[in-house]
């Protein structure tokens, strides 16, 4: 029975990527969102799929600043596309996209949660636009 | 989610193709068998896996295979046919004597089979020795020796 409850929890997502984990959020003004799954397991590789809009681009470069405890809790594997520099602020950093033209971009960030438990990262784009992202990392 | 579903498709498909193999691919212990098992055992763990080496998922895999198993051990005490289909019956393949050719054919059991299985079980030497020859569920050849009187 417990084992059938647990089977359950796991297939609507409660313990890891599915239905209830599946998560969109966007800003007031819709220039950033991000699709991610809330819950996530420890070590396993995950995406943050971010949309910007067109709006948040200046003089042909996009920035994109991720408040600084997305660094100190997981393991960045890889940012799709490549930012050309990123800039390291207080409590965060900044990743700057070269962009032609004015459409908006998709940012693919690639990560393996290192710690347990809550977290929320804050992920802005260049004009001020910004979101929040709650996640909940299991052993 | 993600877990759930790939330990069950492991699972079912393991179930299929080793069934499709017959029941000798399992109680057969030659070296290249052992060495067909571990590589199917690692190429498993790898799909089953993934990327995801937490505590969690492993916890997830264990009890879905568990419960699957429990499900079709279930699903086999309730449907007859079911149990029939998937570990088959114990097959005759020497009868008083005489080998049943057909059926040694369909479960690639041949008389070096039966007679290996004569010398580890009952010690005996010869064919004639032997009254029954049995391929159980598992794999595995029962015999059944004849009467020392009318060896």
């Amino acid at each position: 029975m417990a084992g059938a409850l647990v089977v359950a929890l796991a297939l609507i997502g409660l313990l890891g990527p599915g239905p209830l984990s599946s998560t969109k959020v966007s800003s007031p003004d819709g220039v950033i969102s991000a699709e991610y799954q809330k819950y996530t397991r420890n070590q396993a590789r995950r995406e943050i799929l971010l949309r910007i809009s067109g709006a948040a681009i200046c003089d042909g470069a996009l920035r994109l600043s991720v408040s600084r405890n997305f660094s100190r809790t997981v393991s960045i594997e890889s940012i799709h596309p490549e930012p050309r520099e990123t800039v390291a602020g207080r409590d965060h950093l900044t990743y700057v996209f070269p962009v032609a033209g004015a459409a908006g971009v998709e940012v693919k960030l690639r990560f393996e949660p290192d710690r347990l438990g809550p977290h929320e990262y804050v992920i802005a784009a260049g004009n001020g636009s910004q979101i929040r992202l709650s996640t909940f990392v299991l052993p | 989610m993600d877990s759930v579903v790939r330990g069950l498709i492991v699972y079912v498909f393991l179930l299929i193709v080793f069934r499709i193999s017959g029941r000798r691919t399992l109680s057969e212990a030659t070296t290249f068998d052992l060495v067909l098992l571990l590589i199917i055992s690692e190429t498993t763990q790898q799909a089953m896996v993934d990327n995801d080496h937490s505590i969690t998922n492993a916890f997830l895999l264990i009890i879905t295979l568990v419960g699957a198993s429990l499900v079709l051990l279930t699903v086999k005490a309730k449907f007859p046919a079911v149990s029939r289909w998937l570990d088959g019956l114990p097959v005759v393949v020497v009868r008083d004597g005489r080998l049943e050719r057909e059926q040694m054919s369909r479960l690639r059991v041949d008389e070096d089979d039966v007679l290996e299985a004569a010398r580890m079980l009952h010690g005996l030497e010869r064919m004639e020795q032997i009254k029954h020859a049995v391929v159980e569920r598992d794999g595995a050849i029962s015999i059944v020796p004849r009467d020392k009187s009318s060896a």
